[in-house]
């Protein structure tokens, strides 16, 4: 019996001993945390290294590059390894397409830093040519940023023409098209959308849209494009 | 070769694993790891089906690969070093028979393993947001195709070195088998012929295990041709063979006590 | 241990033999002798330099049929590689082996033998009944009859209550009596035990032995290796004394039967040498002064003695009884050494 108190009171002590050591630890290293380390060279390593099971280890970085940017939003560092993380995931899963689309998305919202952005998505587009989403994020970068209407109206229109494209890429090529001054082209894409788009929503901004545009443009035909106004009520 | 004795050995083997508490560690343990991904959905950030459909076949190799080195290469040295061999070989059965049957014993249980995962991966995609595709059977099958290939490897070392070395050499060729492609895309950029025929030979003498990897492709929708089917279980049929006849020559000629 | 099932019906090497009611196994075609030994050698290497180690060497016997054919030998001796190379279990460097009229590397030439090894070790995971089914079907036995064959062996052994307890909470003695049961399945022609008292208990050494005579009677032939010679004694027809990797004596039953010698204590009658009786004379004693060593080999010559002792009113101080049997050949063969 006492024995048995003995070896229990050992073994609780031994454990406060270990969690007090790791505390210890915690502290040691955590001074070390502010200089950041990564324990790989680049992504053609890993694919190597990583023996058939690409994708999960495309994955394991993936869930990595999440806390780690989590860590940044907190001041916990400066996302240094944002390229070399990124580039390392494209190139163990070359059609993880979330991938290239946050890291733009972090490139342009967190640093301003469109080019780079932009090369990003090019990247995935090059690898995978049949995903709209990604034209789609190009477009609407060019949309947004650069109010490169005419550019940003391709991109819709090249993600519109992808296998897994829907209306959104449709829609958004026939805005660009308007505001890029395209009537016509526009009003073709409106009427292309009315003709191929399932949705009742959308077949009725379709047909607006559509008598929007014609009337735009016979408006146009008539008194011109310098026309101020007022229009007579026949249009 | 005697189908009736090679299927009592394939049998007991299978009995003997299934009985055998490891397996039911392992599967436990795919379970959890499938189950794991559901934990780690906050993280996935949009790539849950995605990353919950990497992972579940990755697990489904992974413990195969784990059942294979732990088991299938002690499997006969185990048996050689306690006796049972004996008795066994005492009987008509000859020295082929028993490897043959022990190799279909083990992968009568691979069989079982990767389908209990398999049915626990279709119904853990059925509750994410993702679905399960025909498509992914390919995947599984191919899998089970490395597998057998890498049973015949570990049966063949269990059959020359001590039951550590197989387990060792046999990881070792699950290593140099998933690199083999990279070696001779390796040797094809040096300048000289002899590491491009070196490396050529490296490819062709050691299994390519890559050619069962379709995991990839069929994550992100890509069908997996009849073709691919029909070639790899060719190529792995054949490989498993060679090292089976391989195994069976070495084994003819050894002392059993 | 019972043999509620008497499994062969007549002791003829050359009848049919029914193990199963019903099923007939076709006659084998008539061969004198079961098993055939001739210049077996093998040798081992072991270590770095590969130094070759002796283990057996120009081993030959012939094993009869229907006979119990013993190889007794220290532990080392070479009979547990005599019989590894007779099962091709190690392949032998040179020599020839019959079984039953076969070359002894057919895997067919095994179908009719039985083997026990010397420390039987079998699946822990499986109930004695799985571990019996398992080698029914290695043995091709017809699976309409298997489990009645299974049933009669266990019953044999004494393991008819135990066959459904997994093998790893056997205890030593009843892994034993398994082994046995599983060298008995498929109603072998020819038995070949190693050691198969190791383990058991007297009253189960006592069984096996009932057993081994049994089968004898049946008609089996058996080859069984010891170092036990009280047990060897008891059961053997022919003994093939091994030493030193070699075959160094072998004796027939009448040679191993222990057998009492005595030497008779008396004094010599008054008078010198030339005045002893005459049969006192042939009997050539020992003598110290007046002390008579009188050896009589065996219990006629004893009786002769004593009379013509009385007749010649020498008084028998005491009769001492000697026993000589195989013991002493074993000993004497490891003292000497030599080979015959």
């Amino acid at each position: 019996m006492i024995l048995r108190l003995g070896r229990l009171l050992s073994l609780v002590v031994l454990m406060v001993v270990v969690v007090v050591s790791l505390q210890g630890l915690d502290r040691e290293t955590s001074a070390l945390r502010h200089d950041e380390r990564l324990y790989f060279p680049s992504g053609e390593f890993l694919v190597e290294s990583s023996l058939g099971f690409r994708e999960v280890m495309a994955d394991w970085l993936w869930f990595r590059f999440i806390q780690y940017y989590g860590a940044f939003k907190q001041g916990g560092n400066d996302l240094r390894y944002l390229g070399l993380i990124v580039r390392s995931i494209n190139r163990l899963d070359p059609r993880f397409t979330e991938a290239y689309r946050l890291a733009s998305f972090i490139y342009w919202s967190d640093f301003g830093q469109i080019p780079q952005a932009l090369d990003i998505l090019r990247r995935g587009v090059m690898n995978n040519p049949d995903h709209a989403g990604l034209r789609f994020q190009i477009g609407f970068m060019h949309y947004v940023v650069d109010h490169d209407y005419p550019r940003a109206a391709r991109w819709f229109e090249m993600a519109a023409e992808c296998s897994d494209a829907t209306d959104r890429e449709g829609r958004f090529a026939a805005f660009a098209r308007q505001r890029a001054g395209d009537d016509r082209v526009s009003l073709a894409l409106w009427s292309d959308l009315l003709e191929t788009s399932s949705s009742p929503q959308m077949q009725d901004l379709a047909a607006k849209m559509i008598r929007k545009l014609e009337r735009a443009i016979r408006i146009d035909k008539i008194y011109g494009r310098n026309f101020v106004g007022p229009i007579p009520e026949a249009f | 070769m005697n189908p009736r004795h090679i299927l009592a050995l394939a049998h007991n083997t299978y009995r003997e694993t299934v009985r055998d508490r490891i397996f039911y560690l392992v599967a436990v343990f795919g379970f959890v790891m499938l189950a794991s991904t559901a934990v780690l959905s906050p993280l996935t950030v949009g790539a849950q089906a995605k990353i919950m459909t990497d992972v579940g076949l990755a697990a489904m190799v992974v413990f195969g690969l784990l059942v294979v080195v732990f088991v299938g290469s002690s499997m006969v040295r185990k048996e050689m070093e306690k006796g049972t061999i004996v008795t066994i070989l005492a009987k008509p059965v000859g020295r082929r028979e028993y490897l043959f049957g022990k190799f279909l014993g083990l992968n009568m249980t691979l069989t079982a393993m990767l389908a209990v995962m398999a049915i626990l991966f279709a119904v853990m995609l059925l509750f994410a947001p993702g679905e399960f595709s025909p498509r992914f059977l390919s995947a599984v099958y191919l899998a089970f195709l490395e597998l057998t290939l890498i049973n015949a490897v570990a049966v063949f070392f269990s059959t020359c070195v001590s039951s550590v070395l197989a387990a060792v050499f046999t990881l070792g060729a699950f290593v140099v088998g998933h690199l083999s492609q990279a070696l001779r895309e390796f040797g094809r950029l040096q300048s000289g012929p002899l590491q491009e025929r070196l490396a050529d030979a490296v490819y062709y003498l050691v299994p390519n295990l890559e050619v069962f990897n379709v995991r990839g492709a069929v994550v992100h929708g890509d069908p997996v041709t009849a073709g691919h089917l029909m070639w790899a279980t060719v190529y792995g049929v054949g490989w498993s063979l060679i090292l089976l006849i391989l195994a069976g020559g070495v084994f003819a000629r050894k002392e059993l006590r | 241990m019972h043999n509620p099932v008497n499994i062969r019906t007549a002791p003829d090497q050359h009848a049919a033999v029914s193990v199963v009611p019903g099923h007939t196994q076709p006659a084998d075609p008539p061969v004198a002798e079961a098993m055939s030994v001739v210049d077996l050698t093998k040798g081992f290497r072991s270590g770095l330099l590969r130094r070759r180690l002796r283990g057996i060497e120009g081993i030959s016997f012939t094993v009869k049929r229907g006979e119990i054919f013993a190889l007794l030998g220290h532990n080392g001796a070479g009979k547990t590689t005599t019989i590894n190379c007779l099962l091709n279990l190690c392949r032998p460097d040179a020599g020839r082996v019959t079984l039953l009229g076969k070359d002894h590397a057919d895997p067919s030439a095994r179908r009719d033998v039985g083997y026990l090894p010397e420390r039987p070790y079998f699946f822990e995971h499986l109930t004695g009944w799985e571990l019996l089914r398992f080698y029914g079907d290695l043995l091709d036995r017809p699976r309409a009859g298997l489990d009645t064959e299974i049933a009669t062996v266990l019953a044999r052994v004494g393991m008819a209550e135990a066959s459904n307890r997994r093998l790893r909470k056997l205890s030593k003695g009843m892994l034993q009596r398994l082994g046995i049961a599983q060298a008995l399945l498929g109603d072998p022609k020819l038995l070949i035990m190693d050691e198969p008292m190791s383990g058991l208990d007297p009253m189960g050494r006592r069984d096996v032995r009932e057993l081994l005579r049994a089968l004898r009677a049946e008609g089996c032939t058996i080859l069984l290796s010891s170092h036990i010679v009280p047990d060897i004694e008891m059961l053997a027809d022919t003994v093939a004394i091994i030493n030193q990797g070699r075959v160094a004596r072998t004796c027939s039953r009448d040679e191993i039967t222990a057998r009492s010698s005595y030497i008779v204590h008396t004094e010599s009658p008054a008078g010198g040498t030339d005045q002893w009786p005459g049969w006192l004379q042939e009997a050539c004693p020992e003598q110290a002064g007046r002390a008579l060593r009188i050896a009589a080999p065996d219990t006629a010559e004893l009786r002769d003695i004593l009379e013509n002792c009385h007749g010649s009113s020498m008084s028998v101080r005491s009769v001492e009884t000697q026993r000589t049997g195989l013991e002493d050949l074993f000993m004497a063969v490891q003292e000497h050494g030599g080979t015959t």
